[in-house]
Parts: C-alpha cells; structure tokens; sequence
C-alpha cells in the first residue's frame, strides 16, 4: 500500500496535530454562523428606521418663547400639569390628519388639567395661521420655531412628534408619526390615574 | 529584486496608512467655521438620508449648525457639543460609534482583522520558508524511492497521495532520463526531490489517517488500499458539513417564518409590527362589506352593530344606524347594551327626546368597564 517502508503508526501526533489545527477554523466558523443567526434574528423585528427616544422618562427639555397667537409660553410654568407637546408645521400632510384629533383631545381633557401645546417649526406665523384658520382655529397655544431649534432641542427626526410630559416634568411618552385616536388617551391616562 | 519591491510597497502602504490615521486623529482646525464644519461631520442629520449635519442643506440641519457654533462661541469643547446632542438624539446621532461599551468592538475589529492577518500571512510565509530545510536524509530516502519506483519496485495506492506520488516520480525519472540537457539541470532535478519528499509525506499521512480510521470504525487492516475503507473520513467530513449547513438553513426558515408569520399581506416583510392597522379601510368599502354581510344573514347581530356604529360616523348615516340597532335589540330581547348604546346615540344625534331614556337603560345594562360607559354619562351630564 505505501511506496517506502516507514514506520507510520509512531507518528501519531503529526496527525493530531492537523486536526488541532483545524478546530479553530471550524469555531470561527460556528461562531460566523451564530452572529449572522443573533443578526438575522434581530434585525427582523426591528425597524430600522425608529429610534428610540433617549430623553424618554428624563426632565423634559425646556420649551419657552412667543407663540403664534402673539403670547408667551412656558413649559416651565405648567408644573403641576400634565402637558402634551405637538410638533407640527403646516406644510406637514400628517400634521394636517392629526390635527382634528389634538383640538378634539385638547377640548376633552382641558378640565382634567391637561395643557396642549405646539411647537411649529421649521414654518413661518403667516402659513402656521393659515393652516389653523383652515382647520377652524386653535384652542390651544403654538410656540413659534422658524428654525427648528426647539425641534433639535427635543431630539426629534421629523413633523409630526408627540410628547407626553407629566406633572413631575418628565418625559413620558413620545409619539413619531401621525397620532391614532388613541394614542393620546392611552398616553395620558396613565398619568391622571395618579391625582 | 521581486521581494525588495514587495517590502517597499509594503512599508510605503504602512506609512500612508499612519499618515492618514493621524490626520484622522487630529483635533478640529483653528477657525471656528473649519470647527463647526468637523463636527457637523460626525453628526448625523436627523431628517436627512444619509448624510452629515455639516453636508445637509436642510434646515434642522442648518440650526444644528448654528447650535454648534453658538456653543463653541460660548466656549464649550467639541466633545461638550458632541454630547449635547447625543443627549437628546443618543448615540444614533453620531456618524462613528462611541468608543465605549460595545462601540468598542466596531472600533477593534478591523484592527484585529489586520493584526489577525498579518501574522497568518507571517506564519505562512515561515512555514514555506521552513520547508526547503529538508534533511539530507529525507532526500536520500527520496532518491533511493525514485530508483526503486523506476525499476518497478514499488506499487502506489490509487488514492490522492498515491497519484501524487506517482506524479513526482515520472518527474524525477524524467529528469534524470538520458538526456544531457536534462540532467545538468540540477536546480529542476532538487525542485522535483523536494515535491517528491513532500508527496512522500503526504503519502505517510494518508496511511496514518487510514490506520486511523481502521481504528475507529474497527474495519479489519484486510481493507488496505480499498477506497471505500479511505474514504471514510471524507465522508463523515462531507456528513458534518452538509449537517450543519441544513441546521443552519433549517434555522434560518424557521426565523422567517416566526418573523413573518404575524404580518399581513402587504405589510413590509421586515420593521416593527405596526401597532395599528397600517391601511385602514376605506369606510365606504367596510360599510359596504357588512351591509353584505346583513342582506346575507339579518340574524347577524354582531356585523349590524359594527355597520351601526360605522354608519354613526358617516354624514346621513344615523337613520340606517338606527334602523341596525333597533332590529339588534329585536333580537336580542331589548337589553344588548351595544345596541342600547347606538340607538341612543342615533336618537340623541335625530334630536328624538327618547335618546335619554335609551342611554339610561344602557347604563344600567353595561357591564362594568363598557367602553361607552364614559361617553353615555358625559352626554346624560350635558343634557341636563
């Protein structure tokens, strides 16, 4: 069977040695496998495109400045309340939908100590009062944000974005997106089973 | 002269990369513009696709530039403005990971990458270099196994090993064949030895690992030299593979189906579930849709409700609705408390005087947490 004469049986560890060698690949590769599986599993459920919000049950950001309705808001001076705060614009379409539901809520819960308020950003007063004449007013105040500053000072991506800022001034529920009818309810009745 | 270029272009590539690593490292230029635009660099813009604060047009982008250099104004270091927003957007809003926590291993990875390689392709080139160093015995033997191979001595497995073997032998015979330019030719002459010692060891390895196959799967030594008895290791090789690559496949199936089981037809195959309905109907074609469902069973107490209450909704709908919620409680024998609900409802919205009564009998039929419950109070409340 072998061409020469050699003693191959007293070599044993020429062959162990080769298959010493070949684990670590095949660990490597095992270890490949279950990342790309921790990956894939992962990534399935995830939406990419959401961030969750790191100011979530934080101090809430300030927010103070003229509003749209030519007075002065606060945030610092609601204490107490439980206030929801809507970024929108009106060149803003989901802004537009969601907007009957917000004046709607904000009529709602007024006697419940729930204070509504806008930030309209990255907008200029005359187009902002425009869309609230379209859509029959507002009962609820619009701090004024040409520029988007109060928009980064909050952390948010894009219009519209809803927070949820509860009596202690924290943060307690963010909203990106266009709200449901139930969004709101759900986001403040928690807070109000408390008082 | 090969390997002296190969170590030159080697050493230059080195050192652009550290030129190019420390330009990287370096702090932010002196000019606040050039400041702001470096930082701006590792941001990202929050409404944009892709790109940095400092390359964006937009205008969350614009202020975000304008906050970087209102800070730095005020003093702030690049690092305190970098934090900042981190606070409010977290680590998303940076362009390369932190460099702490498991940003660290996206960070050292490459690293270990290169260092990993360098010293594999190290270790290979020392192995090969280690090689020619063949002991003068080794290549006696193989002159000696040549010579007997030539005079026909020698008989050769007809396996891997063997064929090579055979192979280095017809070289070296070939070589040393009569003919005068052949056999000066001592540099070809050694090359081939060396293959041929190379082939011998190859062959000494594929007896051992035969031995050691006829030891694990206690096949008797009478197999020797048959390939079935030689192939056994391949196979339990090709077993392990094709097992662990069906596992894998098989896993993988069952993670897409896991994942793609609870979403609809038309829903993205990956992203959050969406935590409503992502399209909702159009009214009119729901409203249609259960109209259907009553002509075809008028007993349907359930899909009159929901026509009941989506007609509420609908401009012109409430005298139907009312119609669905009366005919419920025909039914039902009067007390359905969604159907009470309804009617009352639609009564209140006629402007029908029966509308309070109706909402009253529906408080004292609902259960307790009824969702309309809230609703039907509040009413009762503003009509007093």
């Amino acid at each position: 069977m072998t061409a020469v004469e050699q003693p191959a049986i007293e070599q044993p560890d020429a062959l162990e040695q080769r298959r010493r060698r070949r684990w670590p690949w095949l660990l490597g590769l095992v270890v490949v496998a279950i990342g790309v599986f921790a990956v894939l599993s992962t990534g399935f459920g995830r939406d990419p495109t959401v961030v969750e919000s790191v100011l979530l049950n934080e101090p809430a950001p300030p927010l103070h400045g003229p509003t749209l309705d030519g007075g002065d808001f606060d945030l610092a001076e609601h204490r107490g309340e439980i206030v929801v705060v809507n970024v929108w614009a009106s060149w803003c379409v989901p802004c537009r939908r969601e907007y009957p539901l917000l004046e709607q809520a904000a009529v709602q819960l007024a006697p419940y100590d729930v204070q509504f308020v806008g930030i309209n950003t990255q907008d200029t007063p005359e187009d902002a009062q425009t869309f609230l004449d379209e859509m029959g007013g507002s009962s609820y105040p619009s701090v004024l944000d040409p520029k988007g500053r109060w928009g980064v000072e909050w952390g948010t991506f894009g219009v519209p974005e809803t927070f949820v800022v509860d009596q202690d001034g924290r943060l307690r529920e963010k909203r990106i997106g266009e709200l449901t009818p139930g969004w709101i309810v759900q986001a403040v009745a928690p807070l109000l089973e408390g008082q | 002269m090969r390997r002296l270029l190969l170590v030159v272009i080697s050493v230059g590539l080195v050192a652009l990369a550290g030129l190019g690593l420390m330009r990287a490292l370096e702090g932010p230029r002196a000019t606040p513009e050039a400041q702001v635009a470096t930082i701006g660099a590792g941001l990202r813009c929050p409404t944009c696709q892709g790109l940095s604060v400092a390359d964006s047009p937009s205008k969350v982008a614009t202020s975000m530039r304008e906050i970087i250099a209102e800070q730095l104004a005020a003093g702030r270091s690049p690092e305190e403005v970098r934090d900042y927003f981190v606070a409010r957007y977290g680590d998303w809003i940076l362009l390369s990971p932190p460099t702490d926590g498991f940003g660290w291993l996206v960070w050292l990875l490459p690293v270990a990458g290169v260092v990993g390689g360098l010293g594999a392709a190290f270790a290979a080139a020392g192995r090969r270099r280690r090689h020619p160093a063949l002991s003068g015995e080794a290549l006696e033997q193989a002159r000696a196994a040549a010579e007997s191979w030539r005079q026909g001595r020698l008989a050769l497995s007809d396996t891997p090993a063997g064929e090579r073997l055979e192979a280095a032998f017809e070289l070296v015979a070939w070589l040393r064949e009569d003919d005068p330019a052949r056999t000066a030719d001592e540099e070809s002459y050694d090359v081939a030895l060396r293959a041929l010692v190379r082939a011998l060891a190859a062959q000494r390895g594929e007896a051992r690992a035969f031995q050691a196959a006829q030891q694990r799967t206690g096949v008797p030594g009478a197999a020797a030299g048959g390939r079935t008895v030689l192939s056994l290791p391949g196979s339990a090789r090709r077993w392990a593979w094709t097992g662990g690559t069906a596992t894998f496949a098989l896993l993988l199936t069952g993670l897409l189906i896991y994942n793609l089981a609870p979403r609809g037809v038309g829903d993205l195959p990956t992203g959050n579930l969406p935590d409503r309905p992502v399209q909702e109907e159009q009214p009119s074609e729901v409203i249609a849709e259960l109209r259907t469902a009553v002509e075809q069973n008028p007993d349907d107490t359930q899909a009159r409700l929901q026509l009941a209450a989506q007609l509420l909704r609908q401009p012109g709908g409430v005298d139907e609705a009312r119609g669905h919620a009366e005919a419920v409680l025909e039914r039902t024998g009067g007390e359905q408390p969604d159907a009470l609900l309804l009617l009352g409802l639609t009564q209140l919205a006629q402007g029908d005087p029966a509308g309070r009564p109706t909402l009253e009998r529906y408080l004292s039929a609902a259960p307790d947490g009824h969702p309309g419950i809230d609703v039907a109070r509040s009413l009762l409340d503003d009509e007093q």
